[in-house]
C-alpha cells in the first residue's frame, strides 16, 4: 500500500502539494483526477522518488520511497513525456530497461509489441506519439512492478488502443500484484476503469475514495416542489454541492445515499421528482466547485 | 519486485547508450595521438630519403611527438574531460530524463557512479587504443625504445588524470547550473575567473602603484596552477620541480600523480556532495541553487566593473566618469546575468541588491588603488628598522658566480638588488626619501624629460626579514652625488659590477665577447683616441695656466668639434669580436677603468662590452665609451690586429 502522509512540495513560491495525505490500496487501479495544476504529476513524481517533499512522506509498505532501493524497485513510472534515448529503437529500450528493472519480461514484451504492431527494430524518433505512448506503456507493464505510475498515458491514445490498454490493465491485476495509479484530467477514461479516485485541487487532496462508493454517496435531483417553504425545507436537510433553479425546476447535487434522499424528498410532496446518479464528470465538477474552483465563474 | 539492478550490467547498459561518445574520442585521440606521430615520422623519412640527412634520428623524431611533455596532448585531454563529464551528465538538466532515472531502484549516488564510470571508461579505451597505437608507429619506424615507452605508459596515467581532474571540474558546474548555457559559463569561470582576477590585480598594480619594481606582483606559472585545475594539469605537463628529465619529457613523481589523483577525487567528491544536495526540479533554471545567484552576479559584475574603470582612467582620467564607467558596466553585467537566470527581459532589473554590493566593492578596490590609499607608493619605512638597502638604476642583465663557482645570472631588477646588501645606507636612504617626497609631489613631464629626476630602484631589507623593493623619481643631481660617493668605495662597485670580481675561473666560462660603439667606425673611435690623448697633453698643460673649469670646458667642446664624437653625426658602428685569450687583460683593464671613473662617465656612454656565457644564452653587458682608456688601449690591439 502507497502511504501519503501531509505531503508538501514547493516549487519556489508555488504550492504544488499543500499536505496531501491519502493511501492507495494494492490490486486496485486508482484514478488521480484534478484540475490543471492541481498537482497530479507532482504527486505521481513523489511517489516514485523523483522528488523529495519539504513535508511528511510517502512509503510504500510503510519503507519511505524517498532514496530507498527497496521501496522504489516496486515502482514503475511512466512520466507523460516518456524518455527514450536518441535514436532508440523498442529493442533498444527494452534491453535497457531489462538491466534497469531486473523483473523485466522481455517475451512479454516482444510479444505485445508484436499484437500492438510496433516493429521494435524501428526508431521511436520515427513513431508517432500516440505509438510511443504504447511503447511506453508495454516499458511500463513489462517492467512486472507492484505499482506503476501513469501521468497522463491514455493521452494520444485513439479509442481502441484505449480499451486495450485498459484490458492489459485490467488483465495485470488478475494475474499479478499489479497496482496502476493513473493520473489525468480526462475523467471519462478514468471513470471507466478505476476503482478508487483520489481528487486534487490547489495542491491539496479533495478526497480519495472508492469510486463506485463515491458514485452512490453523491447524487443529482431534479423536482418540483410547489411549497416554497418545503423547497427550503429540503435544501436545508439535505447536504447540497450544486443548485440550481430554473422556473420551478430546482437541480441539486447533494450527498448522501439513494434512498436517504429518496425519502426526504417524498416528504415534501413535490411534483415531480428525479434522482439520478453522476458521472464522475459531475462529481468533479461538484466538489471542485465546492472548493472554490466555480467553472461558472470561469466562463461568464 | 525487489529484485536489486546489477551494477556492472547498468554500466555495460550506460557504456552502450555512449558508443557514439567512444567512436567521437577514439576518431579524435588517433588524429591527435598516433596519426601525428606517424606523419611526424613519415615527414622525416621523407626528408631522409629526399635529401640523404635529417636533423633528428628517428627516436629523437618519435620521442618529440609523443609520451610526456606534450601539451597537444594535454589540452585535448582535458576537452575530452569536459565533453565527456556534460555529456554523462547533462540528463540532470533535464526534467523528462530526471523521471526516468531518478525513479529507478538506484540511490543518487549509484547512479553517479554508474554514469561517471561508463563515460569515463569511454574516454580511458579510447585513450589507451591510441596510446597502443602511437606505440606500433613507434615499433614501425623501429623508434621504440623501453625507455619512450615506459614514458608512453606513464603518460598515459597522467592523462587519465587529467582527464579526470578536467572531467570532475565540469561536473561541479553541471551540478551548480541548471542549463546548457549557464555549465558552459560555469566551465569558464572555473577556469578562468581566478587567472583573470589575477590579470586585474596585477594591471591595478602597475597602473596605479608607479614606485613598484616591476615583477613584484607577476604571479608566476607555479602560482598559477593554484587558480583552476586545469592549470594544475598545464603546469604538471611542463613542470621541473620535482621531477626528472626523460626523453619525451619532464617525467613527474609519484607526488606529482598523487597530488592529481587528490584534486580529482576532491573534487568528484564535491560534485557528488552537490549532485545529492540538488533538487530534481533545477533542472532547466539557470542555476541548480538559487542562493548562488547573488554570489555569481556580485562576482561577475565586480571585474567587469574593474576594468571599465581602468580602461576608462588610462583614457581620460576623470573620477566622475570613472565611477560613472564603474557602475554602468556592473550595472549592465548585472542585467546580462538577471537575463541569463530568468530569459525574461521584463525581469532584468529585479534583484538589485546584488549590483549594489557589487558596485559598492568595485568602487571601493578602484579608488583603493587609484588614490593609493595603502601608502604603497609613499611607503618609507624608519631608518632605524632597516637591516640593509640596495639601490640600482636599470640594468638588463648581471652575471657572477656563487660560492660553488656556479654560474648565477640574473634578469630581473628584483634578484639585481637582491645581489646588493649595502649596510652604509645613509646616503641610499636619503635618496630614496629624496625619492619619496618626489612622489608625493607628483613628478611632472617636463622633469622628466629634462633629466632633472631619475628613476632609481631600491631594495629595503628590514630587520624583521621583510624586503621590499620600490622604483623612485630621485633628483639626478642628488642621484648622481650619491652614487659617486658609493661608487669610490671597492666594496660598493664591486657589488655594482661584478666584473671586478670575476677570476679566471670564471673568465674562462666566457664563451665569445664582442664590443659595440654605435656611430662610429673602428678607425672613428681609434683615430679619435689618439688624437683626444695628443690634445688633452696639450691641454693639460694650457690648463695649468687657465682657470680649471673654463679650460675643461673649451676642452670637451674642442674635442666635440673637432673629432665629432657625437655618435648621432655618424652613420655605422664598430662590432669587434675579441679572441677569449684577450679576456682576462681586456677585464682587468675594465676593472682598473672603473676605479677612476666617475659614475656619469661610467654610465654616460654609448658603447658596450657584452660576454657571452657558455652553455647558455646570457650574454652580460657593460657600459663603454672613451673614457675607458685602458680598456681601449686592448681593444685597439684587438682591432688593429683583426684590421692586419
Amino acid at each position: 500500500m502507497i502511504r501519503m502522509e501531509q505531503v508538501t512540495k514547493h516549487f519556489d513560491d508555488i504550492v504544488a502539494l499543500n499536505g496531501v495525505t491519502a493511501q492507495i490500496e494494492e490490486n486496485c487501479i486508482f484514478g488521480l483526477v484534478g484540475t490543471n495544476g492541481a498537482g497530479k504529476s507532482t504527486l505521481l513524481r513523489v511517489i516514485a522518488g523523483v522528488l523529495k517533499p519539504e513535508e511528511g512522506q510517502v512509503s510504500i509498505d510503510d519503507v519511505p520511497v524517498w532514496e530507498s532501493v527497496q521501496a522504489k524497485s516496486r515502482v514503475c513510472f511512466i512520466p507523460d513525456v516518456a524518455m527514450f534515448f536518441p535514436n532508440a529503437t523498442a529493442a533498444v529500450m527494452r534491453d535497457y530497461y531489462r538491466v534497469v528493472y531486473p523483473g523485466f519480461d522481455a517475451a512479454r514484451f516482444d510479444d505485445l509489441l508484436s499484437k500492438f504492431e510496433l516493429d521494435p527494430r524501428r526508431k521511436l524518433s520515427t513513431f508517432s506519439k500516440g505509438m510511443k505512448k504504447q511503447v511506453s506503456v508495454l516499458l511500463g507493464i513489462c517492467a512486472n512492478t507492484d505499482y506503476l505510475l501513469c501521468d497522463e498515458t491514455f493521452d494520444g491514445l485513439d479509442p481502441v488502443m484505449r480499451q486495450t490498454v485498459k484490458s492489459l490493465f485490467a488483465s495485470e491485476i488478475l494475474n499479478r500484484k499489479f497496482t496502476p495509479v493513473i493520473a489525468s484530467h480526462r475523467l471519462r477514461e478514468i471513470e471507466d476503469i478505476c476503482d478508487f479516485v483520489g481528487l486534487l485541487h490547489k495542491g491539496g487532496i479533495l478526497f480519495a475514495k472508492d469510486l463506485d462508493e463515491m458514485k452512490l454517496g453523491i447524487h443529482k435531483l431534479q423536482c418540483v416542489i410547489p411549497d416554497a417553504a418545503d423547497e427550503e425545507a429540503l435544501l436545508s436537510e439535505l447536504k447540497v454541492l450544486q443548485k440550481e433553479k430554473r422556473g420551478s425546476l430546482l437541480t441539486i447535487v447533494v450527498r448522501g445515499s439513494y434512498n436517504e434522499i429518496e425519502q426526504k424528498l417524498q416528504e415534501k410532496q413535490p411534483l415531480f421528482s428525479e434522482i439520478l446518479p453522476l458521472t464522475l464528470e459531475e462529481i468533479f465538477i461538484s466538489e471542485t466547485e465546492v472548493a472554490g474552483y466555480d467553472i461558472k465563474n470561469l466562463v461568464f | 519486485m525487489t529484485s536489486k539492478i546489477s551494477f556492472s550490467k547498468l554500466v555495460r547498459a550506460e557504456m552502450r547508450q555512449l558508443n557514439w561518445l567512444l567512436a567521437v574520442q577514439i576518431v579524435t585521440f588517433v588524429l591527435f595521438f598516433p596519426f601525428r606521430a606517424l606523419m611526424a615520422m613519415a615527414m622525416r623519412q621523407n626528408e631522409l630519403t629526399r635529401y640523404g640527412q635529417v636533423e633528428y634520428s628517428a627516436v629523437e623524431q618519435f620521442s618529440r611527438n609523443v609520451g610526456l611533455g606534450q601539451m597537444e596532448n594535454t589540452c585535448v585531454i582535458l576537452c575530452a574531460g569536459a565533453v565527456c563529464a556534460l555529456v554523462a551528465f547533462y540528463y540532470v538538466h533535464s526534467q523528462v530524463k530526471q523521471d526516468f532515472y531518478h525513479s529507478l531502484a538506484l540511490k543518487r549516488e549509484e547512479l553517479f557512479a554508474v554514469k561517471y564510470i561508463g563515460s569515463a571508461l569511454t574516454f580511458v579505451i579510447a585513450y589507451l587504443i591510441s596510446q597502443i597505437l602511437v606505440l606500433l608507429v613507434g615499433l614501425f619506424y623501429q623508434a621504440v625504445t623501453l625507455q619512450i615507452a615506459g614514458e608512453v605508459g606513464l603518460a598515459s596515467i597522467q592523462g587519465i588524470l587529467f582527464y579526470l581532474c578536467s572531467y570532475s571540474t565540469t561536473l561541479m558546474a553541471v551540478m551548480l547550473t541548471g542549463n546548457l548555457l549557464t555549465t558552459v559559463l560555469g566551465v569558464g569561470m572555473f577556469g578562468a575567473y581566478l587567472p583573470i582576477m589575477i590579470a586585474i590585480l596585477e594591471s591595478f598594480q602597475s597602473a596605479f602603484w608607479s614606485t613598484q619594481v616591476e615583477g613584484t606582483f607577476r604571479t608566476t606559472v607555479s602560482q598559477l596552477r593554484w587558480t583552476s585545475p586545469w592549470a594544475w594539469c598545464v603546469y604538471a605537463t611542463n613542470r621541473r620541480a620535482g621531477s626528472y628529465e626523460g626523453v619525451t619529457g619532464r617525467i613527474p613523481g609519484i607526488g606529482n600523480l598523487c597530488q592529481l589523483v587528490a584534486i580529482a577525487a576532491v573534487l568528484t567528491l564535491i560534485a557528488l556532495v552537490l549532485y545529492r544536495l540538488r533538487k530534481t526540479e533545477a533542472g532547466g533554471r539557470a542555476l541548480a541553487f538559487p542562493v548562488t545567484e547573488p554570489v555569481i552576479k556580485i562576482l561577475a559584475a565586480i571585474p567587469v566593473s574593474l576594468v571599465a574603470g581602468l580602461i576608462v582612467y588610462q583614457l581620460v582620467e576623470s573620477e566622475p566618469i570613472e565611477t560613472i564607467c564603474i557602475l554602468l558596466f556592473g550595472a549592465l553585467t548585472c542585467v546580462v546575468i538577471e537575463f541569463i537566470y530568468r530569459m525574461d527581459i521584463r525581469q532584468v532589473l529585479s534583484h538589485k541588491w546584488p549590483f549594489a554590493i557589487a558596485a559598492v566593492i568595485a568602487c571601493a578596490v578602484f579608488f583603493v588603488f587609484r588614490f593609493d590609499l595603502t601608502g604603497y607608493d609613499t611607503y618609507l619605512p624608519a631608518e632605524e628598522d632597516l637591516a640593509s638597502m640596495a639601490v640600482s638604476a636599470y640594468r638588463s642583465m648581471c652575471v657572477n658566480y656563487d660560492d660553488n663557482g656556479e654560474i648565477r645570472y640574473v634578469s630581473s631588477m628584483r634578484t639585481r638588488l637582491d645581489e646588493m646588501e649595502w649596510e652604509e645606507f645613509d646616503t641610499i636612504y636619503q635618496m630614496a626619501r629624496n625619492g619619496v617626497e618626489n612622489t608625493k609631489e607628483a613628478v611632472g613631464i617636463d622633469e622628466i624629460y629634462n633629466e632633472e629626476v631619475t628613476y632609481v630602484y631600491f631594495r629595503y631589507h628590514l630587520k624583521n626579514g621583510k624586503e621590499v623593493y620600490r622604483y623612485y623619481p630621485v633628483d639626478t643631481a642628488l642621484y648622481r652625488e650619491t652614487m659617486n660617493e658609493l661608487i669610490s668605495e671597492d666594496e660598493f662597485r664591486e657589488l655594482y659590477y661584478p666584473i671586478c670580481t670575476w677570476d679566471a675561473g670564471f673568465i674562462s666560462k666566457i664563451s665569445s665577447a664582442d664590443v659595440s660603439f654605435y656611430g662610429l667606425t673602428g678607425e672613428d673611435l681609434f683615430e679619435t683616441l689618439d688624437e683626444t690623448e695628443t690634445k688633452d697633453a696639450a691641454e693639460k698643460e694650457a690648463a695649468d695656466a687657465a682657470d680649471t673649469e673654463a679650460a675643461e670646458t673649451e676642452s670637451v667642446e674642442s674635442a666635440e668639434t673637432e673629432t665629432g664624437y657625437y655618435y648621432y653625426e655618424y652613420y655605422g658602428s664598430l662590432d669587434m669580436s675579441i679572441p677569449l685569450s684577450m679576456l682576462p687583460e681586456l677585464v682587468a683593464a675594465y676593472c682598473e677603468d672603473l676605479k677612476v671613473l666617475s659614475f656619469e662617465e661610467i654610465n654616460d656612454n654609448y658603447g658596450q662590452l657584452f660576454f657571452y656565457l657558455e652553455g647558455t644564452y646570457v650574454s652580460d653587458i657593460y657600459p663603454i665609451d672613451e673614457s675607458f682608456t685602458n680598456t681601449l688601449e686592448v681593444l685597439k690591439e684587438v682591432y688593429e690586429e683583426q684590421k692586419e
